[in-house]
């Protein structure tokens, strides 16, 4: 009931300058494409970080055509949207404090490995704003790390 | 879920299907076409039969049989029976490789094989059918 | 999808959809919808531009969008498609009509429920139940390449439908367990690693089993993995009748 009651004050109220679920949905594509793409750096990390945080706040007004309770993916798909948003931030977020490239996270003003800062997996918790970045350390059993080239 | 729930769930909408579902597509009307032709099959062995009783009554009674054929109106009816005998099995024969899957050394046999022996199958007994009514 | 080529020519088409709305309306409406023409579009891509720029209420299936998932199946001009393999060029100029899939129940505008299909599959036990238990640290079931060929096709269907709703068996008789389902049970039938066949023949004998099937072939005929479940039907059909007579007249001989 507290769901319903929720989803129903977020989703279904009527809004002047209402957000649309695919306009906001595209403009995080296109956020998260730029930004935090396959070469990442400084600038245009911080740009996507800060995009986010208005996208976040401007998902707080998204309105629906839908508001039927039988099948209604319009729904499902702004409720997707949401976590969308808290998935892209923690990987944003992460990748701007990740000051070094490893693996598929290349950064061009950081192009070299440096296991002695980062040799650790980061973990992003939910706060007020910004996600806390915190760092865990990697257990090594059978694969040191090594230079990622292709061939032997 | 309840199965009667399933069954009798008021809102989802179930549509009805037209009378003439058949004529929608054209594989549906060639499937029923091809259903029909049974028709023709049945007649041809009911003949067959009316035949055979005829023969058995004596030769006044098989003449009288064969008068009767070769009327017009029935050359007319059993020239679309022969058609229909025809689309049956030509229909029938070319299905067989579907229902026929053989395995010769690890590897399928090809349909065009399957068919072959089909076909040449038909033609074989038609062949010694004729022999047999018209050879000698 | 919105952000594409603006300078290409405004060309359009129509899509006419079916529409059902349960809480407001007792019967399914249509509704006509002008999309873009881009020739890359698939009937998917318009959906999604129609959900997505003019009107969000509309309800369908899909997910992968490369027809691998087979969530995607509809009726396209009375022809049961996955949306994401059916190409808007091949129909442009002339509007194209969606409907959901037919002979199953709608539950809204083209979401159709699928339970029925489940329950079939479960009955007819679409899964492995393996000739001989064996431990994991006994290793794997070995199977030659040979061994998979015989099911190799069968094993391809995505679940998608589209041979229930090309089905007119399907349609009159509910309760027919379908190619789709008796594909795959075939498709255990035939791997070499299974030793359920005969638990599985009672289902498939049964009276909405195999023998409901009069071989109209559609079913073949729309699947877009080319699974040929009329063809696994006959050859059950070959087999039951074989394992018949068998039994008649070899009954403590050979089976």
């Amino acid at each position: 009931m507290e769901e319903q009651r929720r989803i129903r004050e977020q989703f279904f109220q009527p809004r002047d300058g209402g957000e649309s679920v695919a306009g906001l949905r595209n403009e995080l594509t296109n956020c998260m494409e730029s930004g935090a793409g396959i070469y990442r750096e400084e600038a245009s990390l911080r740009q996507t970080c800060d995009k986010l945080r208005e996208l976040k706040e401007r998902y707080k007004n998204v309105q629906l055509d839908d508001h039927s309770l039988t099948f209604n993916t319009e729904l499902t798909t702004a409720l997707e949207l949401g976590y969308m948003l808290d998935a892209a931030e923690a990987v944003a977020h992460s990748a701007l404090a990740r000051r070094e490239s490893r693996g598929s996270h290349q950064r061009t003003d950081h192009p070299d490995r440096d296991d002695e800062r980062y040799l650790k997996h980061s973990l992003a918790y939910r706060t007020e704003g910004d996600p806390r970045i915190e760092y865990q350390d990697v257990t090594i059993t059978k694969w040191p790390p090594g230079d990622r080239v292709y061939g032997s | 879920m309840n199965p009667e729930y399933r069954l009798y769930h008021p809102k989802w909408y179930r549509r009805r299907i037209p009378i003439f579902w058949w004529l929608k597509k054209l594989a549906y009307l060639k499937f029923v076409l091809r259903e029909l032709t049974s028709l023709a099959v049945v007649y041809a062995v009911v003949l067959l039969l009316l035949q055979l009783v005829a023969l058995s009554r004596g030769e006044a009674a098989y003449a009288r049989f064969l008068d009767l054929l070769g009327r017009p109106g029935f050359l007319a009816i059993h020239t679309l029976v022969l058609l229909g005998l025809v689309f049956h099995t030509v229909t029938w024969l070319n299905l067989a490789p579907r229902a026929l899957v053989l395995r010769l050394r690890g590897k399928k046999v090809p349909d065009r094989f399957i068919l072959a022996g089909h076909y040449l199958g038909w033609l074989a007994v038609t062949l010694l059918i004729v022999w047999g009514l018209v050879g000698r | 999808m919105a952000a594409s080529n603006q300078d290409q020519a405004n060309e359009t088409i129509s899509l006419e959809v079916f529409r059902y709305r349960p809480e407001e309306e007792d019967e399914p409406s249509w509704q006509s919808y002008e999309v873009p023409f881009r020739p890359d579009w698939v009937v998917l891509d318009a959906l999604n531009y129609v959900k997505d720029e003019i009107d969000g209420t509309l309800s369908y299936r899909w997910s992968c969008r490369m027809g691998v998932c087979g969530s995607c199946g509809m009726m396209i001009n009375g022809e049961p498609k996955l949306t994401c393999a059916a190409f808007l060029r091949d129909y442009y100029p002339k509007p194209i009509r969606i409907e959901p899939l037919t002979y199953f129940p709608v539950i809204r505008d083209l979401v159709i429920n699928m339970d029925g299909f489940l329950d079939k599959l479960d009955s007819v036990q679409a899964w492995l139940i393996p000739k001989e238990e064996k431990p994991v640290s006994e290793g794997e079931y070995l199977q030659s390449p040979a061994e998979l060929a015989k099911f190799k096709k069968f094993s391809m269907c995505i679940n998608c439908m589209l041979c229930y709703s090309a089905c007119p068996v399907v349609g009159h008789i509910p309760g027919f367990l379908g190619p789709a389902a008796i594909a795959l049970a075939q498709r255990y039938n035939y791997d070499s690693r299974d030793g359920g066949a005969d638990e599985r023949a009672e289902t498939l004998f049964s009276h909405e089993g195999i023998w409901e099937c009069t071989f109209v072939g559609d079913c073949s005929h729309v699947c877009p993995k080319d699974v040929d479940p009329a063809g696994a039907i006959q050859r059950y059909k070959v087999k039951a009748t074989t394992e018949w007579y068998k039994s008649l007249l070899l009954p403590r001989g050979r089976r």
